[in-house]
């Protein structure tokens, strides 16, 4: 598992997290804790952990609101 | 088609995985689709429905190996990486999958699938003629070479060999 952060990988990752988060009421039940399972090793693949996540998601929509 | 939550979120991670690829002059989901299809018209099990969809990430898409696993499971990311073949050319990757496919035989059965999408989208297809030529050609060594590695990959592969014979030899 990379520890280093892989921005390369990073699309892919973000395709795997879209794809698990567009399953509708995946957060609600027995799948969210398997989801979240799944979301966080995928990040883990590229080196940034859940904290990271919301880090860049935060980031990129303070761009995209400068942006507008 | 009724598809598991797995099973659509290989689906659409691999639709985004392989981006703007075609198969031939299909988005490349077709042939996805296809090979999936056939996983289920044969009767596979559930993981190689999954792995259907993602069968050619790690080949021709960069994902990695832990990112099929940490969003899928070992099984799957075996099974994908089984069948994916790396090398320079064409007969070092089919030389390289067939490798992990004589150690690892629960690979086969989606090897043969994808074989199969392989041949019916040559046969449906309007200029098929030289891919079709290809994998004729291949099929011999092909058929040597998994015949009796799918035969230990507990999964019984009699319809699908029958299936790639009706396609490739009688060319």
């Amino acid at each position: 598992m990379s520890t280093a952060l892989d921005t390369d990988k990073q699309p892919l990752v973000e395709a795997l997290l879209v794809a698990w988060e567009a399953i509708p009421d995946w957060s609600e039940g027995d799948l969210a804790e398997e989801v979240m399972a799944r979301i966080e090793r995928a990040l883990a693949t590229v080196g940034l952990d859940t904290q990271d996540k919301i880090i860049h998601a935060l980031r990129a929509l303070k761009k995209r609101e400068d942006e507008e | 088609m009724g598809l598991s939550i797995e099973e659509k979120v290989a689906r659409d991670f691999a639709v985004r995985a392989h981006g703007d690829q075609r198969y031939g002059v299909d988005p490349y989901v077709v042939h996805l689709d296809e090979v999936h299809d056939i996983a289920v018209e044969f009767g596979l099990p559930t993981e190689y429905r999954v792995a259907a969809f993602l069968h050619d990430t790690i080949e021709d898409t960069g994902t990695t190996v832990a990112l099929i696993e940490a969003g899928f499971g070992i099984d799957i990311a075996q099974l994908v990486v089984t069948v994916s073949g790396f090398g320079p050319n064409r007969r070092a990757r089919i030389a390289d999958a067939e490798i992990k496919m004589v150690a690892h035989p629960r690979g086969v059965p989606l090897k043969l699938c994808d074989r199969i999408a392989n041949g019916r989208a040559c046969l449906r297809q309007q200029s098929p003629v030289k891919l079709l030529a290809m994998y004729t050609r291949e099929y011999p060594d092909f058929r040597a070479a998994l015949y009796k590695p799918s035969q230990r990959s507990g999964f019984d592969c009699t319809a699908l060999w029958a299936e790639l014979d009706r396609i490739f030899e009688a060319r």
